[in-house]
């Protein structure tokens, strides 16, 4: 269903932030792609800047703490760093919309569900107030909400009805890209399996392209397209959703994949990846990862590897199998 | 027979809210040997930590038994209970949450030590060190503060604490649920070899089915304030009996590609444990549901080697198999 036309290209995005124990190095040169009607997996741990991106994307970091936002995000052909406030306002919820994680927060409370996409309708289209209805109940009843509830409180909502909601906000405007940062992990499985079930069907059906963030390699199993590991900042692992299960290359990627209890199997001591992610005011020399992988080298605490390409569109920005590296 | 470490009979606990009684758990009855672990899952709201809670009197019981080893301590005095706490733990699910953040890990660590009466400064310190040994937290950190400590290792504290007093029984209510994947798998295989060596008895509290699968010994299924089924983890993962469970099973992500696809998701919501509904608890989102469902509750039976409670096992062929 993904066609392979490109919809955004973020060029080497570094964004830091500032702290009381110095410069916090949140992305570091993060470049990708992603093409249209596609479903990007941003995988990560807490930390690992999956977030700050996503919300580099969208030109809402805070801005008090935020330190230097650089490089490019191209979407549309025009640089959306490059652009005024008054312009990145037209484009959030009408171009790019987001999905937050914890649905019980991302609503406001003192106003009903239905004006609450009326308000992202009004606020994008010039139809009229019948019509802004019309779409909102519309919108309500595709993600699977009785139109009858449109005069509702979120209070009056269990937490998978919200996350309905704020899916039904995110895709009233038909955006081209949606980011849903987490949009599960505050549910209970049988409600996360509902919404991720109602996601695919979305997608399907309006063919726009998504941003998945998570930490969970289920729920990337379940829907993503591509996906990109990332940790300390930097994007270590790229490739389709097949490569990055099957074939995976990166010690950090292969870790997390051991780290996870296998329901399949019978029991039996996890593989860990040793250590805790690195402080990210002065990470290690060379590859970030040296200090916990497993097949570390010499070479590797002090020169950082670049992104190799190992097939077709798979990338790892590790030495190990080359003959850089020297023995293994 | 032997008699088991911790026995619950028909254990109950209602809490009084404005919309009246809420039937957080409601007759559970369930046995823990010793050097065992019993997995307890369920979604938020079925009343999984109260159960672990309740056990531990930390909430007072509403109604029922809880039978440790032999005795019950329902009755158990104040004093009487402080003293078996030595023997009984509990470890928090969150490791930002649970910690005083004015407190040292030394003197997080030697609470516990102190409030059984051991008032030999130089011993306390000594048994932390030797417990920052077992749990494998550096000895350096011993005069830092939790706000400077990672999840993981905050999360080894609230471990060295329960293990400190050298208990048999340990609560642990969703001990990895608030850590990453990555340390997450390192306090699990911590847990397991801590059960090895030291023969602790746990009930483990979890919403996460591969990693209660991982640990656990039997596992117990909750849902809204009843367990629906009771097996050996590995006879509850191959042979599910109750729907719930079978729903619950095929709810979970699996990290595999396509084994996703074409599952049997449950429809509906969790009703509220203020007013659950008459008959099976489960009927309303059922996918199998008869009319007895809706109008008889369902006892616990014995099926081969597992416990269910459903009226329709053996009768009707129940749905959602895969």
């Amino acid at each position: 269903m993904e066609s392979n036309r490109e919809l955004m290209k973020i060029k080497n995005l570094s964004v830091s932030y500032k702290s009381s124990n110095g410069t916090v190095h949140a992305v570091r040169n993060l470049s990708l792609t992603i093409k249209e009607g596609e479903t990007f997996g941003l995988v990560g741990e807490t930390g690992a800047g999956k977030t700050t991106a996503a919300l580099s994307i969208l030109r809402i970091l805070p801005e008090i703490s935020t330190e230097s936002l650089a490089g490019q995000i191209i979407f549309n052909g025009e640089d959306l760093l490059k652009k005024s406030r008054k312009e990145m306002r037209k484009i959030r919820g009408k171009d790019i919309a987001m999905i937050f994680q914890d649905p019980m927060t991302s609503l406001d409370p003192v106003n009903t569900i239905g004006s609450q996409i009326e308000e992202m309708i009004q606020l994008h289209t010039h139809l009229t107030k019948k019509e802004i209805r019309k779409a909102a109940e519309q919108m309500l009843e595709t993600v699977g909400i009785r139109k009858e509830r449109f005069s509702d409180y979120p209070y009056q909502f269990s937490g998978g009805m919200k996350q309905r909601v704020v899916i039904a906000m995110a895709l009233s405007c038909n955006p081209k890209l949606i980011i849903a940062d987490e949009p599960t992990t505050a549910l209970d499985v049988t409600i996360q399996a509902q919404i991720l079930e109602l996601m695919r069907g979305l997608k399907e059906k309006y063919k726009t392209a998504m941003i998945m963030i998570t930490h969970d390699l289920g729920v990337v199993a379940d829907i993503c397209d591509t996906v990109a590991i990332i940790y300390a900042g930097q994007i270590v692992e790229y490739g389709t959703v097949e490569e990055i299960f099957y074939s995976h290359q990166h010690p950090y990627t292969e870790g997390l994949f051991h780290s996870i209890p296998d329901i399949d199997v019978a029991q039996s001591k996890l593989k860990v990846i040793e250590g805790v992610l690195p402080d990210p005011t002065a990470f290690p020399s060379g590859c970030s990862f040296h200090p916990r992988c497993p097949y570390v080298k010499a070479k590797c605490s002090q020169i950082e590897p670049d992104n190799r390409n190992v097939g077709n569109n798979h990338f790892v920005k590790c030495f190990r199998g080359t003959s850089e590296e020297g023995c293994d | 027979m032997n008699q088991p470490l911790l026995e619950v009979k028909n254990l109950k606990k209602h809490f009084n809210t404005k919309e009246g009684i809420l039937y957080a758990v409601d007759g559970i009855s369930l046995t823990v040997d010793s050097g065992e672990t019993l997995g307890l899952v369920g979604e938020s709201g079925c009343g999984k930590s109260t159960i672990g809670r309740t056990i531990l009197r930390l909430n007072e019981p509403t109604a029922g038994e809880i039978l440790y080893k032999g005795n019950n301590i329902v009755k158990y005095s104040k004093k009487d209970m402080k003293k078996l706490r030595k023997e009984m733990q509990i470890v928090f699910q969150d490791p930002y949450t649970s910690l005083n953040p004015r407190m040292t890990v030394q003197q997080l660590i030697e609470y516990p030590l102190k409030v059984a009466g051991n008032t030999n400064t130089a011993e306390r310190k000594e048994r932390v060190r030797e417990v920052m040994n077992v749990i494998g937290l550096e000895q350096r950190l011993i005069d830092s503060y939790p706000h400077e400590l990672d999840g993981g290792r905050r999360q080894r504290i609230g471990i060295a604490r329960a293990l400190i007093l050298n208990p048999s029984f340990i609560v642990m209510d969703e001990p990895v649920s608030a850590l990453d994947v990555s340390i997450q798998a390192q306090i699990l295989n911590l847990l397991i070899e801590l059960r090895e060596k030291y023969d602790y008895a746990y009930l483990f509290i979890s919403h996460n089915l591969s990693v209660v699968k991982h640990i656990s010994d039997k596992i117990a299924v909750m849902y809204l304030g009843k367990i629906v089924e009771i097996a050996n983890y590995q006879t509850l993962f191959k042979n599910p009996l109750h729907p719930y469970t079978k729903a619950l099973l095929a709810s979970i992500p699996r990290a595999k590609i396509g084994s996703n696809a074409n599952r049997n998701i449950l429809m509906g919501d969790v009703p509220s444990p203020v007013n659950p509904p008459k008959g099976c608890r489960f009927c309303d989102r059922c996918p199998s549901a008869k009319e007895i469902c809706f109008e008889a509750e369902p006892k616990l039976s014995s099926y081969g080697g597992s416990l269910a409670a459903c009226h329709l096992i053996g009768i009707f062929e129940v749905k959602l198999n895969e």
